[in-house]
C-alpha cells in the first residue's frame, strides 16, 4: 500500500525525486500516452476493417420508447396520453426523408416547404399541429430529456391541444455527417371539431418560431369542408398504409463512441489534473525549472475538453 | 513582479485563450467535415506551439526540452481528437 502511494506521489506530485516535475508530465510519460493513443487508433481501424459490426456506435432509438417517455412526461403533468397515428408517422417520415434529400436541418426547408405540407400530404386533417426535431442522439430517453429541457419543445410535448402523435427515426447523411434523425409530429384531428368551438382555425407550432394563429382561408376551408384531402379513419388507414419502420437498434460488440469518448476524456482530464497539481505545488515552492508553461497547457486542454463534450451532444430543433 | 510584466502576461493569456476559443468554435462549426476539422485543429495547435515558444523566448527560458513538451502535448491533443472521431474515419 505504501509502495503504491509512493508511486502515485511520484507520478502526480512534483518533488526532488522526479526533478520537481510530476513524472506523468515527463517527456517519456507523454510519449507513452501518445503511442498508446496511436496504438488505439490503429487497433480500432484494424477491427473496423477486419471485423465489421464489432466496432460501431450503439443506438437504441425506438418509436415505443419515444412514445412511452413522451406520455410519461404528460402523465406527470396530469395530461392524457397521446396515441400513435399512422398518418402523422408518415408525415414525420416524409419530413425526415425531405431533410436528408435536400440536406437541411430546420423546420422549414430552404425551398419554403413547411412541416404542415407533410402532414397535409399524409391526409391528416388537423386543427392543431406541431413538430419537434432531434439529431445525433443514441438513446430514446436522451432525446425526450433534451426536448423536455427546452421550454419550446416541452410546450409541444405537454400541450393539452394534441391527442395524437407520429414519429420517424431515420439514419442517413445530413450536412456531411452520418446521423440519426428523429422527427416528432403532433396533431389534433379535425374529427374532434364536432366537439370543438365552431370557429376553430388550424394552429401550427414549431419550437423556435411560434406561428401566430393565421387564418388563411384555405386552411379554414380544409378544416370545415374537408373534401379531396379527407383523411381515412385511423383504423382504415392502418389497413392500407403500413407504419414506417421507426426503430434504430444497433448493438455492436464494442460501442466505439462510448469507448473513445470515455478514454479520451480520462486521458486529457488526467493530464489536466496533474498540470494543476504541478502548478500549485511548484508555484508555492517557487522552484526554477526549464519546462513548458503549465497555464498554456491548462488552457489548451480545458478548451479541448469543452470541445469533446459539446461536439458529442445531440441537437434539437 | 512589476505591474507592467503582470499586464503583459495577462494580455498574453487573454490573446491565447481567445484564439483557442476561436479555433474550438470553428472546429465545432465545421463538425460536418472531418477533414476541415483536422486542418483547423492542426492550425490551432501550430499557433499554440508558436505562441508558447515565443513567450518562452521573450522570457529567455526557451530550451529544446520546452519545444519537445509543447509538441508532445499538441500531438496528444491531435491523436485524442482522431481517436474520439474513430467512427468517422
Amino acid at each position: 500500500m505504501k509502495k503504491l502511494q509512493k508511486k502515485l506521489h511520484h507520478l502526480f506530485v512534483p518533488h526532488t525525486g522526479n526533478n520537481h516535475r510530476s513524472k506523468l508530465l515527463h517527456h517519456t510519460s507523454l510519449l507513452i500516452i501518445l503511442f498508446a493513443l496511436l496504438a488505439l487508433i490503429g487497433l480500432s481501424n484494424f477491427i473496423k476493417t477486419s471485423s465489421p459490426g464489432v466496432l460501431g456506435i450503439s443506438y437504441s432509438i425506438t418509436q415505443n420508447d419515444l412514445l412511452q417517455k413522451t406520455n410519461e412526461a404528460r402523465a406527470q403533468n396530469g395530461l392524457p396520453p397521446l396515441t400513435l397515428n399512422t398518418q402523422l408517422a408518415q408525415a414525420a417520415s416524409g419530413k425526415a426523408q425531405h431533410m436528408f434529400t435536400n440536406n437541411y436541418w430546420s423546420h422549414f426547408a430552404p425551398d419554403g416547404t413547411t412541416p404542415w405540407h407533410f402532414i397535409k400530404g399524409s391526409g391528416y386533417e388537423y386543427i392543431y399541429a406541431g413538430e419537434n426535431l432531434a439529431k445525433g442522439f443514441t438513446q430514446s430517453d436522451q432525446i425526450v430529456q433534451a426536448w423536455l429541457a427546452s421550454p419550446t419543445h416541452r410546450e409541444n410535448i405537454l400541450s393539452p391541444k394534441y391527442d395524437e402523435i407520429g414519429f420517424a427515426v431515420m439514419e442517413g447523411s445530413l450536412l456531411g455527417e452520418e446521423t440519426v434523425l428523429v422527427v416528432q409530429m403532433f396533431g389534433a384531428n379535425s374529427q374532434a371539431l364536432a366537439q370543438a368551438p365552431a370557429e376553430v382555425a388550424p394552429q401550427e407550432t414549431v419550437p423556435e418560431e411560434k406561428i401566430a394563429t393565421q387564418e388563411s382561408t384555405s386552411q379554414v376551408e380544409e378544416v370545415q369542408e374537408p373534401t379531396q384531402q379527407q383523411p381515412a379513419t385511423p383504423d382504415a388507414a392502418q389497413e392500407v398504409v403500413e407504419l414506417p419502420i421507426n426503430n434504430i437498434v444497433e448493438s455492436p460488440t464494442l460501442n466505439a463512441g462510448f469507448i473513445s469518448q470515455s478514454l479520451t476524456l480520462t486521458i486529457v482530464s488526467l493530464i489536466l489534473f496533474v498540470l494543476l497539481i504541478d502548478l500549485v505545488v511548484v508555484g508555492k515552492k517557487r522552484i526554477p525549472r526549464v519546462v513548458g508553461n503549465n497555464i498554456d497547457h491548462i488552457l489548451l486542454i480545458s478548451i479541448f475538453i469543452i470541445l469533446i463534450v459539446v461536439q458529442n451532444r445531440g441537437g434539437i430543433l | 513582479m512589476n505591474s507592467r510584466y503582470k499586464a503583459w502576461k495577462l494580455t498574453y493569456y487573454a490573446i491565447e485563450l481567445l484564439i483557442l476559443i476561436l479555433g474550438g468554435s470553428l472546429i465545432l462549426f465545421f463538425s460536418f467535415d472531418f477533414a476541415i476539422q483536422i486542418m483547423l485543429l492542426v492550425i490551432t495547435l501550430l499557433f499554440y506551439i508558436t505562441f508558447g515558444l515565443l513567450r518562452h523566448q521573450a522570457e529567455h527560458d526557451l530550451d529544446t526540452r520546452v519545444v519537445i513538451e509543447y509538441i508532445l502535448i499538441s500531438a496528444i491533443i491531435l491523436a485524442s481528437f482522431i481517436f474520439l472521431n474513430i467512427t468517422r474515419l
